[in-house]
């Protein structure tokens, strides 16, 4: 089978450290593609970010169907234009958001997401409504680092996960933790060792979802939300 | 005070008719300008469409922002953009479909929302759930009819836009009935009369909304989700 994954931003960096990831865990049959995307911003952390970057990834999934492919990823954990990736594509397309959330909510009786910086706890509340995932929401936690920032700090990031995933499962009742950023791969092991609770990396977590639904030849429904759009 | 109005698809005439709507209701002393971006889809029909009116809409409201404008509209009923154009704005963003339902649920428990296709149901109604607001929600029903359709059979469009909304308030417990189709505007006076309670046009209601929010001297707050975004390169 044939996977698709693309880091919706610009960064050449990121992209090759999610290719490192995948390309460990993929099974030996898979066929994997990492890529980044080309005039998208280097980063996504705001809505104009998303905005500007959509239109990329549409063309890349629009010219990745027509080559054929058995499923694509949007790999940013805020799933820039996966409702218009589902239109557009007749092959299986996965938001690493929208995934690790339900996959979540069969895990522990809730769940709190990670993210960077606190500017975005507002904007991941609306993703968790938008994707139906609120009653198994437990809170959204801020690093308060910025993605770079988390790049460039290993140390300090892996302390703050440790501190924020605490204060989550003490005071907001999770029992899941999702990391809700790319800069946050690499430590999901040590903090469920450490704390003894689940926790999701969503781009590995999505990428074997991928591989379990291609398997079963499952696709997203073409009937309604994601319909074709109309020409005129 | 002046007021820009973006109709955020490419079409000409359904810019004429929206700012002809405006006109109408605008305050004498508001100035207002409608326009629509140059590159993008004619029409907004889906989530593919909406992804590529946006980034000419935002650089509409950048521009906006050094002409001198008291506040923008964006004016098309699926709020496409609008978190991004709050970002990068310093003066008010008001969206339609978003100041539509607030001002809906100050007229009555529950409402019901009249749209164009039957496809669109599943997008409103995440739209309706992503502003919190499931639960004010009566139902969504869709004309069902296509756009050629709507165009050449008014009577018929009439007709049964008036029926699925009688059958909102009667089946749904609708109080209150939003016109979420170009197709139905100017038909409200008439379904209000019909049915007896408030029905709601959201080019006129946003509009006068946007009056309003220039008028208090209210802008949206740049603390959380509307906080400027971190400077960065763009290649």
């Amino acid at each position: 089978m044939k996977i698709l994954v693309i880091n919706p931003n610009s960064s050449i960096e990121m992209t090759r450290s999610i290719a490192d990831v995948l390309d460990r865990i993929r099974r030996s049959d898979t066929e994997l593609q990492v890529v980044a995307t080309e005039g998208a911003p280097p980063s996504i952390q705001s809505a104009r970010d998303v905005a500007l970057a959509t239109p990329r990834v549409l063309e890349i999934i629009e010219r990745a169907n027509e080559e054929g492919i058995d499923a694509s990823i949007i790999a940013c954990f805020s799933d820039p234009g996966l409702e218009a990736a589902k239109e557009i594509s007749s092959a299986l397309v996965l938001g690493i958001q929208e995934t690790s959330l339900h996959v979540a909510s069969l895990l522990g009786h809730k769940y709190t997401i990670l993210t960077p910086l606190a500017s975005r706890i507002a904007s991941k509340e609306q993703d968790v409504r938008r994707f139906k995932a609120d009653p198994a929401c437990a809170s959204v936690r801020a690093l308060g680092m910025t993605v770079l920032e988390t790049e460039a700090d290993p140390e300090r990031t892996k302390e703050r996960i440790f501190e924020v995933a605490r204060a989550a499962m003490e005071e907001d009742g999770a029992e899941v933790m999702v990391l809700g950023c790319a800069g946050m791969t690499g430590y999901a092991e040590d903090v469920e060792r450490e704390l003894g609770i689940v926790v999701l990396d969503p781009t590995s977590l999505t990428f074997k979802v991928a591989e379990g639904l291609v398997d079963l030849g499952i696709r997203h429904c073409k009937h309604g939300l994601y319909a074709r759009p109309p020409a005129a | 005070m002046k007021i820009l109005v973006i109709n955020i698809n490419t079409s000409e005439a359904i810019t004429d008719k929206m700012r002809s709507v405006i006109e109408r209701v605008k305050r004498p002393d508001t100035d207002v300008d409608v326009i629509c971006p140059t590159r993008g889809p004619e029409t907004i029909d889906s989530s593919f469409d909406e992804a590529y009116a946006v980034p000419p809409t935002l650089d509409l409201v950048a521009q906006a922002n050094e002409e001198g404008y008291d506040a923008i509209l964006l004016g098309c009923f699926c709020d496409a953009g609008v978190e991004a154009a709050r970002e990068i704005s310093e003066i008010p963003v008001i969206a339609m479909e978003e100041a539509t339902f607030s001002v809906a649920l100050t007229l009555g428990h529950k409402f019901g929302l009249l749209t164009e296709k039957r496809p669109r149901i599943a997008m409103k109604e995440r739209h309706v759930r992503s502003a919190g607001l499931l639960e004010r929600l009566a139902s969504i029903r869709a004309l069902g009819l296509s756009t050629a359709d709507l165009a050449a059979q008014p009577d018929e469009t009439k007709r049964r836009g008036i029926e699925l909304a009688r059958s909102m308030v009667e089946d749904d417990g609708a109080e209150v009935i939003i016109m979420g189709c170009a197709a139905m505007a100017g038909y409200n006076d008439v379904l209000q009369q019909e049915l007896g309670v408030p029905v709601l046009d959201p080019t006129v209601v946003s509009f006068k909304f946007a009056e309003m929010i220039v008028d208090t001297g209210l802008s949206h707050s740049r603390v959380g989700l509307y906080s400027p975004p971190l400077p960065k390169t763009f290649k």
